[in-house]
């Protein structure tokens, strides 16, 4: 062994280190660097996709409101803000994943099996615990995930194609195959039903954790590490960056936030059954990401778009059931919206794509 | 022989050890391992993999992937039947029946249903080649529309097809005590071996994958070889579809499910390389035997499906993570 | 007077934001060797793609043989003749020699089926031709550079095109294969094949070739005769298109004694499994510490391990007389050690980030508020303090990486580790890929960093840039240290040095 396969080939190539093209606009304005504006640099944080999402939100809105007036009502944007946030918390966790380079698609079955394991508590311990219990396992089997990858140094692609299955395989294992229904846990279904101060607690929550997200991923080291990571994974490594403890812990994160969807939802239907991580969850969440900016190429992502993404993402899916979009027609149009944010957001260059 | 050469023998014929190991264990280990009827179940479930298994195998050999394989299953034939009563229907003949029982077209539907397999490959590989977008998110995208899509065109009801002549013959009808669908994949997948090491096709393929900037020097349309690539998947998926519907006689929504990930799972464990231009059909086949071996063994000892689920994981973790030791890499 | 092989009449091509080529005329005649020269943009690969098909010239003309062609794709190209080993490698790892030869152009019996036999026959002739001994059935992964670049030149020569182009094949060849290869192209010579070699290595140019055209901003500023007697002053006015006062390479004008210096880093029998053992020096403050030797040489892992980026297995390391072990590269760096490793696209920066990024991402933890979070104003003092002192040239500090040229990222690569003030900086062939406009700063900005008393440990394949900068050298073979040259003996000149490395 001893030298690692890409310093052999690299001592004994050359690398194409590319033709080098003089960048006009480098060379034309030899001033010194100017230097930042804002103490936050706002400006550098507000981006041009947020604005695509924006603007998408108004039109979908407006389109929505002529369409189909129901949406206007209170109740129904009750749900499609609880909607948002469900939703959200699995495009929160994709974006997470996709910043650091890397790709999760254990999310559904992830998701499903730790609520098995929370549901298995029902009526043995409080429901508080139940919670608790639920969102430690969801964070755990994200570490499983994250340990595969960055210990046994597994593509993220492959070992969240193997845990998918082992995930969703176990769920029914535990489960028997049988729903788990919960009508005597009220804490539990506070998650999903209860509101604070009229806003549904899904909401609260989620706010709550988005805004701490954003706090961590512009005002922290650990947040430039997660783009830097995501942007170049062994420049960051060789630049001192510990890679390794960054992507075990968004990979906990992932997990963790997956499960507090599903908890969520979880809550607002009193039951869980093991067929429930099959919904496209990851799918959704991973489209939702895209479409809010975030780059599968790693580096390059905002939460402030993931959530608006998520929002519009929702109440598009809203305005469409109320016109008459059936259930199976719904998975229909959730699979299409992926094909169609992905040709129109995501032009690989394939060079940058190894992994995938 | 010394140690080493014991070693490299062993490795070079890993595969087929473990078969030999695996029958000899269901032998031993079950009464009922060696009856004809068994046997004739084992190779029907290696003829449904095993399309499954070499349309994904083909995909992976130039880089990408192709996850609607499972959707497809059911979808082929189901939107397969959904035209031919449409087209049968327009000449005024009904063969959809109370209680959704099919009562002709067996012959526009199998040939329709081929066409459907062939296409939706071909569609996909030409959104992924014209767009340059990954294989992995748009295949993934559709197979949830597939999935949907079949609910919608029956309104989720199956269609039974036991009062329709002949359907059962593609998936029951046996030449000298094996089944015919056995045959016509051996068939099926010695073409395909021969193709890809004797004609352009294989030396294509292997480069697009391999190193597909030194395929596109080279003068080869990587594209149209990808668009190829999938087509092959799509159509073999298709006949994968219409044999397992003639064996139940019924075409189900949800039949299928989640059988694209024992296409991987078995490519994988065969020695194809999700990066491309890495492996064989020829290994891919003894994988083939390997999982229906072992399912087939889970299934006597009456296990549920959900451990074949769990199992599949299990192997796609331990063969990337086999495969992530082999490449040594540093980050 | 001989009919021109290829000539190019008033050829211009653009992409978007840049004129990569102005009405440029170029001759090739049959026999003759053109070497092209130019700085990184200035046109010469343009030119080799367009003659190679690759992609069309926007105005002007091209003939072959006095005819007027359209070279619109790569095969047209190979109808006419044209043949071209490419700067990076175009081979399919996993397959054979033969199968690579023949990529594309596969030789089949009249039913479809592929003829092994043949392909096997011709690839064998072949590269027998080109003098090259070669197994064609082994996989390409097996093979090492110099039989790599023979299989390159096989599947050129392949379909006998009269005219080859040959871009940058010596790159990653030691003197001793650029010697056999050269042989293969007097060979070729013989032929009648007329040859377009592009390389940096400008004495390589004037040794093989019959003339140099000079390239400038996509246009031929100069053509050379190189049975004049010219020297790589007469190529690099051109290129440059001023006046080097001086020998570009006698940056450093007073020499050092060896002087009682503080230790910085004293390695002590320092040995990998494989690539090098038994590697013992010292590195003091204020000095610049070169190795020399061949690619190969352990050199670079000399230099990785040193840096903890890959296991060292014996030896000892003392930084400022305190052991350490470092086995990750963030070790590496708390022991003061920073690395500029040879690929910095790919290992030095995050190319879709800016310039503040990139700098600043070693140092994050010492830029802290009180509560932990990133000080960014701070952060901005610094950035900019070294993008001044370094000069990078950059509109802001929110430029992308990627759109700056390779000096000024080489720069930032090495103001990351500035900021973070390390004392051991190791630089792996610091100007690789950097014009000659941005080498020479480069070189000004390691001996401010050795007079600021800080250590350097240089590697470069090219003897002049250690001699330019180093106050000691250490010549490597095989793994080993196998002598040392210091700055004001007799042996510290190129030609001796080159004697010492090759006879090792």
């Amino acid at each position: 062994m001893c030298v690692p396969a890409p310093f052999q080939v690299r001592v004994r190539q050359t690398e194409g280190i590319p033709v080098e093209k003089e960048n006009p606009a480098a060379l034309q304005t030899l001033s010194p660097a100017s230097s930042g504006k804002s103490k936050l640099q706002l400006h550098r944080i507000v981006t041009s996709s947020q604005f695509i999402v924006l603007c998408l939100l108004i039109i979908v809105w407006i389109v929505g409101s002529i369409t189909a007036p129901a949406m206007l009502q209170r109740d129904n944007l009750i749900n499609v803000i609880r909607g948002s946030a469900i939703t959200g918390m699995f495009a929160l966790a994709a974006t997470l994943v996709l910043l650091v380079g890397e790709i999760d698609l254990s999310l559904g079955s992830t998701m499903v099996f730790a609520l098995i394991i929370g549901s298995k508590l029902y009526g043995v311990t409080s429901d508080i615990v139940m919670i608790i219990a639920t969102l430690v396992a969801g964070a755990l089997l994200g570490l499983f995930n994250g340990i595969v990858i960055t210990v046994f140094k597994v593509k993220s692609l492959m070992a969240t194609l193997g845990t998918m299955s082992l995930f969703g395989g176990l769920a029914y294992f535990l489960s028997s195959g049988k729903v788990a229904l919960f009508y005597q846990a009220p804490n539990y279904l506070w998650m999903g039903k209860g509101m604070i101060l009229g806003i549904p607690v899904p909401v609260v929550f989620s706010v709550v954790i988005f805004v701490v997200l954003f706090i961590f991923l512009h005002l922290t080291k650990f947040g430039k590490e997660v783009y830097f990571t995501g942007a170049n994974p062994l420049a960051a490594w060789m630049s001192g960056v510990n890679i390794k403890r960054i992507k075990l812990i968004i990979f906990v994160l992932a997990g963790l936030f997956a499960t507090l969807g599903g908890l969520f939802q979880s809550a607002l239907l009193n039951e869980v059954g093991p067929s429930y991580g099959a919904g496209g969850y990851e799918m959704t969440g991973l489209s939702i990401a895209i479409f809010g900016g975030t780059s599968m190429a790693g580096g390059k992502g905002s939460i402030l778009s993931t959530a608006l993404a998520a929002i519009t993402f929702q109440l598009l899916l809203n305005v469409l059931t109320l016109s008459g979009l059936g259930t199976y027609m719904e998975q229909v149009f959730k699979g299409l919206f992926l094909i169609i944010i992905v040709i129109s957001f995501q032009n690989l260059e394939r060079k940058r794509y190894a992994k995938l | 022989m010394n140690n080493k050469q014991v070693k490299q023998v062993l490795g070079d014929n890993m595969l087929l050890i473990i078969i030999i190991l695996l029958v000899a264990m269901g032998a031993l280990f079950t009464d009922s391992f060696l009856t004809l009827y068994n046997i004739k179940n084992l190779l029907y479930s290696m003829t449904v993999y095993g399309f499954l298994a070499l349309g994904q195998s083909m995909v992976m050999l130039v880089s990408e992937l192709n996850l609607t394989q499972g959707s497809l299953l059911s979808f082929a034939p189901t939107f397969a039947m959904f035209l031919t009563s449409k087209i049968l229907g327009l000449t005024g003949r009904n063969i959809l029946v109370g209680g959704n029982y099919i009562t002709g077209g067996l012959v526009l539907y199998m040939v329709l249903a081929i066409l459907v397999g062939m296409l939706v490959g071909f569609l996909m590989g030409i959104i992924i080649v014209k767009f340059n977008v990954s294989s992995l998110v748009v295949t993934l995208g559709m197979m949830y529309t597939l999935g949907g899509g079949v609910f919608f065109l029956f309104n989720g009801y199956s269609l039974y097809l036991n009062r329709l002549e002949g359907a059962k013959w593609l998936g029951t009808a046996e030449l000298f005590s094996i089944p015919v669908s056995f045959v016509l994949f051996a068939l099926v997948s010695g073409i395909l071996i021969w193709a890809m090491k004797y004609t352009k096709l294989g030396r294509r393929i292997y480069a697009t994958g391999g190193n597909e900037r030194a395929a596109t020097y080279a003068g080869i349309n990587t594209k149209k070889w990808k668009v190829i690539a999938f087509a092959i998947s799509g159509t073999l998926a298709s006949i994968a579809g219409l044999i397992y519907s003639s064996r139940v006689e019924s075409v189900d929504p949800v039949q299928g499910t989640g059988y694209q990930m024992f296409a991987l799972a078995i490519a994988v464990v065969g020695g194809v390389s999700m990066e491309g231009g890495r492996g064989t059909l020829v290994g891919t086949l003894m994988a083939t035997a390997i999982v229906a071996l072992i399912f087939n063994v889970m299934s006597l000892f009456n296990l549920f499906s959900w451990y074949q689920t769990m199992f599949i994981g299990a192997i796609i973790l331990i063969a990337a993570i086999q495969q992530a030791y082999n490449r040594k890499s540093l980050v | 007077m001989l009919e021109a092989l290829l000539e190019l009449k008033k050829v211009s091509k653009s992409f978007p934001g840049v004129q990569a080529l102005k009405e440029v005329d170029f001759q090739l005649y049959p026999g003759e060797v053109v070497a092209l020269c130019g700085a990184n943009g200035a046109g010469k690969s343009t030119a080799a793609s367009i003659i190679a098909g690759i992609y069309p010239h926007d105005a002007g003309e091209i003939l072959i043989r006095g005819k007027p062609v359209q070279l619109t794709t790569p095969k047209v190209a190979e109808q006419h003749g044209v043949g071209i080993v490419y700067q990076e490698p175009t081979l399919v790892a996993r397959m054979t020699v033969v199968e690579n030869i023949f990529l594309g152009k596969e030789l089949t019996n009249k039913y479809g089926k592929l003829d092994f036999k043949k392909m096997k026959q011709e690839a064998e002739k072949t590269l027998e031709a080109l003098g090259f001994d070669l197994d064609v059935n082994r996989k390409v992964s097996t093979l090492t550079m110099v039989e790599r670049e023979a299989t390159e030149i096989a599947k050129a020569v392949l379909l006998n095109p009269h005219i080859l182009i040959l871009d940058e094949v010596t790159a990653p060849l030691n003197q001793k294969e650029v010697d056999h290869l050269f042989e293969v192209i007097r060979n070729l010579k013989k032929q009648n094949i007329g040859m377009i070699f592009i390389s940096h290595k400008l004495n390589e140019c004037i040794e093989i070739s019959d003339r140099v055209v000079v390239f400038r901003n996509g246009e031929n500023v100069a053509e050379l005769d190189c049975t004049k007697n010219i020297t790589e002053k007469d190529i690099i006015t051109p290129m440059l298109g001023i006046d080097i006062k001086g020998d570009l390479h006698d940056v450093v004008k007073e020499g050092h004694a060896a002087e009682e210096k503080e230790v910085l880093l004293h390695v002590d029998n320092f040995s990998d499994e494989e690539n090098f053992s038994g590697m013992s020096f010292t590195l003091h403050k204020n000095e610049v510490l070169g190795f020399a030797g061949l690619k190969g040489a352990g050199i670079t892992e000399l230099m990785f391990a040193l840096q903890g980026t890959i296991p060292h297995t014996g030896g000892k390391m003392y930084v400022h007389s305190k052991e350490v072990n470092p086995r990750t590269p963030y070790e590496g760096i708390k022991a003061g050690i920073g690395m500029v490793t040879h690929d910095r696209h790919k290992e030095g920066l995050a190319l879709s980030l800016d310039v503040k990024s990139n700098i600043s991402v070693s140092s994050l933890d010492m830029l802290l508020t009180k509560l932990g979070f990133v000080n960014e104003r701070k952060l901005d003092e610094r950035s900019e303090e070294y993008v001044r002192k370094l000069e990078i040239k950059t509109p802001s500090l929110y430029q992308l990486v990627a759109n700056l040229s390779g000096g000024n990222q080489q720069k930032i690569v090495i103001a990351k580790w500035l900021l973070r003030s390390l004392d051991i900086i190791i630089v792996d062939e610091p100007t690789r890929g950097v014009d000659i406009k941005a080498k020479s700063e480069i070189f000004k900005l390691l001996l401010e960093q050795k007079a600021e008393g800080k250590g350097v440990i240089a590697f470069s394949p090219e003897c002049r840039e250690l001699l330019s900068i180093c106050d000691r050298i250490l010549v490597v073979s095989q793994g080993k240290i196998v002598d040392e040259v210091l700055r004001g003996s007799p042996q510290f000149n190129e030609p001796s040095l080159l004697e010492i490395i090759h006879s090792a």
